[in-house]
Formats: structure tokens, sequence, C-alpha cells
């Protein structure tokens, strides 16, 4: 007995080893520079409008961003869970992109519809023959709203919608039966029965809009500062790192805060009574109400989610410098000409970084992240299992990571090693290793019930016919667990090549990331940068959804990785 | 008081209820009876309003309803699956009906106290319905079906979920119940012994159609047809080819080669064999169990039948025996 626990401990060593130096000092770094500044300066070194006013409008902006979800994800979750139309799969699918999407390529996507150089402004300039893109949305604040909006409906239709679908249906039923009018049925069945699938999805999707930092910076522009943007304009911009660090540390508050209500609202108090074991069966929309219906929300889920990608992947292939006042000829048209330019090294271009050596960094970055992230995942999965009550303790604090935003692990990451390793210019080794501590909780959450799925007494057969431990994992774990692993690696590359928050703080100018890459060649001017920036993001999402495609496909049993 | 007329209802192409017509009087108890999947719930849900007919009527007191929502009919239902709020105790569960009709709180407190009183679980009454064993929500869906004083009740396979031994003990208890309501009663169920000890009219459901009505005993000692035998388990049924050869020719029975014959268990004589009779069969035992006073025994014929009987005493396996049964307690059935 006593060896197997020290055996357990062993395995507790590397991945705890590994969160200590990378997330937890970091972490430390961060409040103990704080601390000190306010020691020896007092809080004189704040304004306190430095921290209430990225906190207001964060605030503001997530539950503005928060409800508008809910507007269209609602009736979107009903619409999935009750009515049969044609095409209601594909568009179901089409639905589940926006989220798997890495922040730059939504904002890309939103400047190929929105910005001056986008669709709508280019058929509003060749319609009203005007020189000038008259309709200006990047830079404001509704630009923000619906890619949030783009971003985050589909886990209100997800969790909202599966909930509904499942709902057993003779309890409104019951309702009705006993009296109740259908909408007071509903009012005091349905409703309360969902709310507790409701108050996660809006929990989640509140979070995910508080921590947005791509989407704000690249669509929102320098005068929208939220908590992110700030952290990262005050480290980077103005190396002001004790205002960075106390806005890391009230962005974990809230966080963490935000997360514990999450697990708490999704378990209501009677379990899983009010759901049946099978979702119920769609119907076709009967009433001209319903067809309505039916027919509004699929042409609004059309526009507000697939148009965006969609107006992406074709602007990659179109060229159209009219807009540009160029005196030669116009051009417009179908074109790969961006695509050429990946691969080529133009000695004009602004960077002097060609998009293809961002791609290579990236893939070199990914690599190792899915190495490294699926081993580490896989050492703490069995740590996990086999130290039984210990891992109650230990368990957060391995998932723990999920909590904390990329920005402040790459500001905790600039205070505890940029005086050594950024100088001798090696910072970028640490992009993999900031991308595997956000890729390790979803790894974890892939393994894990993988991992629990395998009955002991298979593992106990083997070793009653003989096998060596290193034989029962090769010949009864392995296998069972060879498609989580392959997702594990899956999600952790894709994770890695789609990272920008924690990336923009540490490459450098010289060895960017496509993310990161994608960020510089959309914020200067120049159409051939823009088109080489669409053709990185349309690269980008192709590898993405192909890549969410692959991980739908092998389809792990167990709960949902959310 | 309600009148059922030719309900038709489809169920993916295929006809569901085939225009299925009954009547139901005040205070009486009827039960409908039929395979699982030959419409019966869909049935109760039309006569709630929950589900719409896709032809046909329901008529209450001579009106016609399809104009009454499920909401404003005061048809209780009770479902299968009790379909219990499972965000709300055991109170608030039977308070739901009562709080619909807008009663005063304190009229509200008195009735659910009785109902909870009648079933015997006052001290329950503040319970998570999900805590409850599968008796005890049982009673708790029919509180709550009849505290807003429906003035039909509808109950779905009521026992449906609950083991043999429980079933048999609540059978009792709800028919005092039911009794006791003075309320139309139609109880669904497939189990025939739960629908005998339960109702005073039986409907046999079968095909779309209503293919029996009548009392309990009406149905025992003349079955409309083969399928009703077969489904009541009355006896063996069988057909002319069960016969032996000898016997046809002996005397030829007088019916088109369809009509099946029922043979009862307990009709059967033994050893003696009479010439007159056609149902004579000469067999090998299979089977003897004592089922308290008589023997349960199957008896394989020459022609590979196998039929049940009642003997008197125990059989030893393999004893070759012979039996008939007299012409005139034997049923020609229409199959």
């Amino acid at each position: 007995m006593k060896r197997s626990i020290w055996q357990t401990l062993l395995l507790w060593v590397l991945p705890l080893a590994f969160l200590l130096i990378f997330f937890y000092q970091p972490l430390l770094a961060i409040f103990r520079l704080v601390f000190s500044a306010q020691f020896s300066q007092g809080w004189k070194l704040f304004r306190w409008s430095q921290i209430t006013k990225p906190l207001a409008f964060t605030l503001y902006q997530a539950t503005l961003s928060t409800v508008l979800t809910l507007v269209l994800g609602l009736p979107a979750a009903y619409l999935f869970a009750r009515f049969d139309f044609a095409g209601r799969k594909f568009l179901r699918v089409l639905i589940t992109i926006p989220f798997i999407l890495p922040t730059v390529v939504v904002a890309a996507a939103f400047n190929t519809l929105l910005g001056p150089r986008g669709w709508l402004n280019l058929g509003l300039m060749s319609l009203f023959n005007l020189s000038a893109p008259p309709i200006n949305m990047l830079n404001s604040l509704s630009a923000i709203l619906l890619a949030h909006i783009f971003y985050n409906t589909s886990i209100v239709i997800r969790m909202v919608g599966s909930s509904l679908s499942r709902l057993r249906q003779n309890l409104p039923l019951a309702a009705q039966n006993l009296g109740a009018s259908p909408w007071r049925a509903f009012k005091e069945v349905t409703l309360p029965l969902l709310m507790p699938a409701i108050l996660s999805a809006t929990l989640m999707v509140f979070l995910f809009d508080f921590t947005s930092f791509g989407v704000v910076l690249m669509l929102g522009g320098p005068q929208f500062l939220t908590l992110e943007v700030e952290i990262y304009n005050q480290a980077v911009n103005r190396f002001n790192l004790p205002v960075a660090g106390l806005l890391s540390i009230v962005q974990l508050a809230f966080t963490l805060l935000v997360s514990v209500l999450i697990n708490r609202s999704k378990q209501p108090r009677y379990g899983k009574a009010a759901l049946a074991s099978e979702s119920s069966g769609l119907r076709e929309a009967r009433t001209r109400w319903e067809k309505i219906f039916v027919i509004v929300m699929v042409v609004v889920l059309l526009l507000l989610m697939v148009t965006p990608t969609l107006s992406l992947l074709t602007r990659s292939f179109f060229t159209f410098d009219a807009a540009r006042g160029e005196r030669g000829e116009l051009k417009t048209g179908f074109t790969l000409r961006y695509y050429r330019e990946l691969f080529e090294n133009r000695e004009q271009s602004l960077f002097y970084v060609p998009p293809i050596l961002a791609i290579r960094n990236s893939m070199i970055y990914a690599s190792i992240t899915m190495v490294l992230a699926t081993v580490l995942g896989l050492i703490s999965v069995y740590a996990i299992q086999k130290s039984g009550k210990l891992s109650r303790f230990l368990e957060p604090l391995i998932m723990l990571p999920l909590g904390a935003s990329a920005v402040t692990l790459g500001l905790g990451f600039l205070i505890v090693f940029g005086g050594t390793v950024l100088t001798q210019g090696r910072f970028q080794a640490l992009i993999p290793v900031a991308h595997t501590l956000v890729a390790l909780p979803m790894v974890i959450r892939t393994l894990l019930p993988a991992l629990r799925g395998i009955p002991e007494n298979l593992r106990l057969a083997a070793k009653s016919m003989g096998a060596s431990p290193l034989r029962v994992f090769r010949e009864v774990d392995l296998p069972v667990l060879f498609r989580a692993i392959a997702v594990s690696l899956l999600f952790a590359f894709t994770i890695s090549l789609g990272e920008f928050g924690a990336s923009s703080f540490l490459s450098n100018t010289a060895m960017p990331t496509i993310p990161v890459a994608i960020y510089r060649y959309l914020s200067q001017p120049g159409a051939l940068n823009y088109g080489q920036a669409l053709a990185m993001s349309s690269l980008l999402m192709v590898v993405c959804v192909a890549g969410s495609l692959i991980i739908e496909q092998i389809h792990l049993p167990g709960e949902e990785v959310f | 008081m309600l009148s059922i007329r030719d309900i038709y209802k489809t169920y993916e192409g295929a006809p569901l209820l085939n225009g299925l017509s009954f009547d139901l009087a005040q205070g009486e108890i009827i039960a409908l009876l039929g395979t699982s999947g030959s419409g019966k719930s869909t049935l109760l849900r039309i006569i709630a309003g929950l589900e719409e007919e896709e032809s046909g009527t329901v008529y209450w007191d001579g009106v016609d309803l399809a104009q009454t929502p499920a909401h404003k009919r005061g048809f209780g239902l009770m479902f299968q699956d009790y379909a219990l709020f499972p965000h709300r105790n055991v109170y608030e569960n039977i308070a739901f009906g009562l709080r619909m009709q807008k009663r005063p709180e304190a009229e509200i407190e008195k009735i659910v106290g009785e109902r909870l009183k009648s079933i015997r679980m006052e001290s329950f009454s503040k319970r998570p319905v999900t805590e409850l064993s599968g008796g005890e929500q049982q009673r708790v869906a029919l509180a709550r079906a009849l505290a807003p004083d429906p003035r039909l009740l509808m109950l779905d396979e009521p026992l449906g979920a609950l083991d043999r031994g429980l079933r048999d003990e609540l059978t009792k208890e709800l028919r005092q119940t039911l009794r006791d309501s003075h309320k139309p009663v139609i109880y669904v169920t497939h189990d025939r012994q739960e629908a005998f000890g339960l109702a005073d009219r039986l409907l046999i459901l079968h095909n779309g159609v209503i293919v029996q009505d009548g009392s309990p005993q009406e149905l025992f000692e003349s079955p409309a047809n083969a399928w009703v035998a077969e489904f009541l388990g009355l006896g063996n049924l069988i057909s002319v080819n069960d016969l032996s050869k000898n016997a046809i020719q002996e005397e030829k029975p007088k019916t088109n080669d369809d009509a099946r014959w029922l043979l009862r268990p307990f009709d059967v004589q033994i050893g003696v064999f009479m010439n007159e009779t056609p149902f004579q069969f000469e067999g090998e035992i299979l089977d003897c169990v004592y089922m308290g006073e008589r023997y349960q025994t199957k008896l394989r014929t020459a022609q590979g039948t196998v039929l049940s009987i009642e003997t008197p005493h125990l059989c030893v396996m393999g004893e070759k025996i012979k039996v008939y049964w007299p012409t005139e307690k034997v049923q020609c059935l229409k199959s």
C-alpha cells in the first residue's frame, strides 16, 4: 500500500512542478508586484479611475453582449429543439463554427463584412459610385457586440437547446391538464425547469464576453478599453506593470466568481428528474405564426452567424482595388494572388516577415503544445484517478488555469521571465508553454471521462494473466484511450494555432505566430497586407473547422467538453 | 356524459385510431384494455385536449369540445410517468390545479390537507417529489389529479411502473378511491387482472377500434372473437388443423377454416373417451404446475399442438393421457 501511495505522488510531481513554475509563480509575481508597489508608494501609484473605468466598461459591454446573445440564442434554441425544416442539420453545423474560431479570424471576418474594404462598403460604393466607404462599422461598440453575438450564440443554442429538447413533454401537458393555459404552463413549468440551463449558459456567455480580448482590441479600436485590453495596453505600450497587475487581479477575481456561479448553477436540486432519456421528436411548423418564426429565425441566423465567415472566405479570393484611388486600371474579380503571396518574401513588405514564416512558427509551437499538453494531461489524469480523495484537493490546482485569462498569463510571464529570457531573445520559447497552460484544462476534460470509463476489471484480468503494469497500460488502457488522446492532440493543436492573448505578449517582432501576424497585417494600411491577412485567416479558419469536425466525428463518450 | 364518436388518428402514416366510438355514463368506471402501442394513451390525450384528433368528435353532455382548449375541459389525467413537477414539493404539486382555479389560499390548504390525509401522506407535504418511492409518487399523482375536482378522471396505466406486489396492494386502494370519488373514470391498462379488478365495464381496443364493450362477465363468457379470447387469456384457441384426422372424419365441424374453437382449461375431461365430440386429443404431458387446488398442465397432442388443461392431480412428465371437451362447452369464434 505504502509503495502505491508514493507512486501516485510521483505522478503528481511533473504536472504540479510545471504549473508551479509556469502558472503559480507568474501569478504570485503579479500579486507581489502589485502589493510591493502599494507598500512602497501607497495607492497613489494608481488612480482609481484607471481601474474603475475599464472595469465599468467591461461590465457594461459584457452585460449588453450577453443580453443580446440571449435575445438571439433563446429563440434559436427553441427553433432547433422543436422544429424540423429543410437544411436544419446543415444550419446547425454552420452555427457551431463561430465558437471554435480564433479571435483574429473573427476580427478578420467582420472586417471583410463591415470594414472599409469589406463587402458591404464595396457594394455600396460600386452601387452609388462613391469614392470613399460610406459606412464605418469598425471601431465601434456595435462591431464588438456583433462579434460577441456571433461568437457565443452557439453556447446558448447548445446548452438551452439540449435541455429544452430533452425536457419531459408530459410536464407542461400535465400543467395544462390541471387548468393552466399554454402560456401559464410555460411560465410555471417549462421556464423554471429550463432556468438552470439558461442561467449557466448566461454566465458562460458573460464570462467569455467579460474576458474577450482579441475581438475588442481589433474591432473596438483604441477608445474601447476593457480590463483585458487595458492590461495589454498598460503592460506592452506603457510598461506600467503594477497597474497591469492590479487590473489582472481584479479580472481574475471576477472570473473566479463567475466560474463558481457556473458550477453551482449547473446542478438543480432535483437532479435530472426534468429530463427524459431521449430528446423529443421534431415537428414541422404548422400554424402561420410558426412558419413566420422559422423563416425569420433562419434568415437572422444566416445573416448574423454565417455571412461573416462566408464573407471572409470569398473576400480572400477577390481583388477590388477601386477603393484605393489608384490611377491604374481597375481590377476586380477572382484572384489567387493573396494565397500566392503567402509564400513570397517581399522585400518591400512593411514587416520584413513573410507570412510563411508565421505559419512555420505557429506549426512549431502548435506541435510542441500538442505533445506537451497531451503528455502532461495524461500524467495528470492518471494522478487524479489514482489518488482518490486526495484528488479533490489537487484537481482544482490543475484546473485553475482555465480561470486565468491568456493576457494575465502573458503578463505574469513578462514579469517573471522578462528580465532574463527576453533579453536573450528566447522569450518566444515560452509561447508553447503558455499555450499548454491554456490547452491543459481542455485536454484533462477530454481524457478524464475516457480514463474513468475503463472498467478496473479489465486491468485486473490482464494482471491476473501475468501482464506487467506497463503491459497493462499498453494492452488495456492505450487502445481504449486512443480516441481520447487523438482528440486531445487535435484540441491542443487548434487551441495553440488560434491563441492570441498570450502570444501577443510573448512573440517578438521577427517571429510572430499566425494570429499575431494577422493582427499586424490587419491593423496596417495596404491592400496586400489586407489580402495576406485574409488568406491567412481563411486558412486558419479551415484548419480549425476541419479539426473540430474531426473531433466531432471521433465522438467521445462522456461529458461534453466545453 | 362523455361520448366519443368516430375518432380517427394516424401515427407515422398508419391509422392508429380508426373511427373509434364509445360512451361513458355518470359514475361509471370503464377500463380501456389494449396491447402496448394500440393507441390507448393517444386516445386519453385526445379526450383531454392535449392532442388533436384528425377527425371525429368528443362530446360532453352533448356539447362538442373541439373549441374547448385542454385547460378549460376540467378532465383530470394521471400520466403514465406521473409527470410530477420536479421543481415543486408534494404540497405544491397537489395544489397546482387549485391555484389555476384561483381558489383562496385557505381553501387550497384545506383541500390539499384532505387529499394528503386520504393517501396517508400528511407528513410528506414539504418533501421534494424526487425523493418519493414509486408507490408514493403514484399516490401523489392521483391526489393531484383529483384535487381540482375534475368532472372526468382518466388514468394512464397508473400501476404500470410498479412491481407486482405493490401493484396488487395498490389495485385495492385505487378501487376504493375511485368508487369514493363518484366520478366517471377511464382506466387504461394492458393488464387484464387490473382491469377485471377495477372496472364496471371493459372496452377492448384493437386495430384502432373498440372490438368489444361489456361487463367483465360478458367478456369472460362470450368473447367477441378469437383475438379477444387470446388477449384475455381465456384458453386454448385451435383451428381445424389441430384436430385429429379421424375426429374430423367422424364429425366434420360445420364452420369455415378461419374459425377458432375456444377450449377452456377447466372444462377439460380426462380419460373417458366420448365418441360424439371431435375435440378429443391424445397426448404427452409436457409440464405440470401446482396452482392451488388444481394443477396447470401442458399437453402436447399427436398433431403437435400444445394445450393448457387443468387437472385435479399431479401428472407425470412424459405420461400419455387422453382428454376431451364436451361439444356444448366449446365456443366457436371468428378469428
